[in-house]
């Protein structure tokens, strides 16, 4: 369970808010049992460590709603802990070694209710979700067929909302750049990248986006999925000198 | 009297420890010495990698001021590379390299501080060089998913006249690409078990060269030496592309 964060994705909050709450509540389980019994010779630093090791187990991994989950099946952590503890303080220790592996299932439930309210806060089909911050975007053109353009930031800004997702003809754009006879033959239907988008804050998220040849379509990668929408005015303004 | 005393030399002890790893850890890597002589150079480069005997530097170009780029001449006139780095209390070869060829330099391993670096074999009378970034275009399609990776495809050209080395830091534009490439990639929580982004083309940066009039040439006396390493230097080779793998050529 760690919080993967770097200079270029956003920080996600949901996440970092829902296992600090997994931990807090094992925290608290595990002080709620500690009071409530009677032998006060176990040491704390001792309970912690049986916990973290209750904690490993052989388990199935599964995607859901594109996230993946591990499912504890086998306690390894418990079993070890039952042969490796002397005989005298393994009645004692074992309620925590299973605390331990319980745990699995709670950071599992936080997850999954994680995913949900992440959707919920920041929905993945809407194109204004990756793209939400223009301040530091600069075009590149990444392919000798595009033509000098400059961004018209104001204008993507404007029609965010207003984007229509459209069919993306994955086999026929490789096709009409590939065959001899085609259009866009040697050329490239992207041939321009849009670097430094941020996507909304706390999501997490990040993706690329690239801006088809005519300025009117978008292509957003994203780890997960692929989503391509179409403008009504053209996003690039051409650069006069080179229309010939 | 005895406890409390056997306590100070501990703690002291304890503190000289902390001192001195913070100079080992903290204060060494970052306050680089003088560079060595020319002279000491040469033998370290003859002392590191057998068979080769280095007779001339050709320059000492530094990069930042923990990374230095060292081409160099060698008696049997083969025109070599190495690659030095600040290590703690000295100077240190991370690489040598027999000939020339062009490599890139990721410098500690940070994809915004990469060099191409080369020393060409003037036997091969290049005029110029060109440096590619390429990406293929792909795609993907099954019930669930359409995917298409757009083909990158950029280009900065390298005069070479007398000076047959250097040390080019790599446009702005191609760090920008790849960093955006890393944020999509390595974040990699990836839903799919056979990870699409990793099965598609990845960016890959390669070279080709010119003669004087301007005709594509093989630098046959550049290439395929040996080379020598220490393991903790980011040396990516740069394969040869040959123009007719590029596309729009008639507009380059």
């Amino acid at each position: 369970m760690v919080v993967e964060t770097n200079d270029f994705s956003q920080y996600n909050i949901v996440l970092s808010i829902g296992i600090t709450l997994g931990w807090l509540s094992l925290l608290i389980i595990a002080i709620y049992m500690y009071r409530k019994q009677q032998d006060k010779s176990l040491k704390i630093w001792v309970i912690a460590l049986i916990i973290y090791i209750g904690m490993f187990s052989f388990s199935f991994s599964f995607t859901f709603n594109q996230e993946s989950l591990k499912l504890a099946i086998l306690p390894l952590g418990v079993w070890f802990l039952l042969i490796v503890l002397p005989q005298s303080s393994k009645d004692r220790y074992r309620p925590y070694a299973w605390l331990g592996f319980c745990a699995n299932y709670l950071f599992l439930f936080i997850t999954i209710l994680i995913s949900f309210i992440h959707d919920g806060m920041y929905p993945k089909t809407n194109p204004a979700t990756f793209i939400s911050n223009l301040d530091d975007a600069d075009l590149i053109a990444i392919h000798p067929s595009a033509q000098p353009a400059e961004f018209n930031k104001k204008r993507l800004q404007e029609q965010l909302e207003q984007l229509t997702a459209a069919e993306m003809q994955v086999i026929e754009w490789h096709r009409q750049s590939t065959v001899e006879t085609e259009e866009y033959y040697q050329r490239e239907r992207f041939p321009y990248l849009l670097v430094g988008v941020k996507a909304s804050r706390g999501s997490g998220l990040s993706s690329t986006v690239h801006i088809e040849n005519d300025g009117k379509g978008l292509l957003l990668t994203t780890p997960n999925q692929q989503l391509y929408y179409r403008v009504g005015e053209t996003l690039l303004e051409r650069k006069v000198n080179d229309a010939n | 009297m005895q406890i409390s005393k056997k306590q100070w030399i501990l703690v002291g002890a304890g503190l000289l420890a902390f001192i001195f790893s913070c100079i080992w850890f903290i204060w060494l890597p970052l306050h680089p010495g003088p560079l060595p002589s020319r002279q000491t150079m040469l033998d370290a480069i003859h002392d590191n990698f057998i068979g080769i005997e280095a007779s001339q530097i050709a320059d000492v170009i530094p990069l930042d001021d923990r990374h230095v780029y060292v081409p160099y001449i060698s008696k049997g006139g083969s025109y070599g590379q190495s690659f030095w780095k600040w290590d703690r209390y000295q100077w240190k070869i991370g690489a040598i390299q027999e000939k020339g060829t062009p490599y890139i330099w990721k410098l500690d391993g940070n994809l915004s501080s990469q060099f191409i670096v080369y020393h060409l074999d003037p036997r091969d009378e290049v005029g110029m060089m060109k440096v590619h970034l390429i990406r293929d275009r792909y795609y993907q399609s099954s019930e669930y998913s359409q995917r298409y990776t757009p083909r990158a495809q950029m280009a900065i050209s390298i005069p070479i006249e007398e000076r047959l080395y250097g040390a080019i830091p790599l446009p702005s534009d191609w760090i920008r690409m790849m960093e955006e490439e890393v944020r999509i990639s390595g974040s990699g929580q990836s839903s799919d078990l056979f990870g699409w982004m990793s099965a598609s083309s990845q960016t890959r940066i390669g070279w080709n060269s010119y003669d004087r009039q301007g005709k594509e040439t093989f630098t046959e006396h550049s290439v395929n030496g040996s080379g020598y390493g220490n393991g903790e230097l980011v040396l990516q080779f740069m394969s040869i592309i040959n123009e007719s793998e590029l596309e729009d050529a008639r507009n380059p």
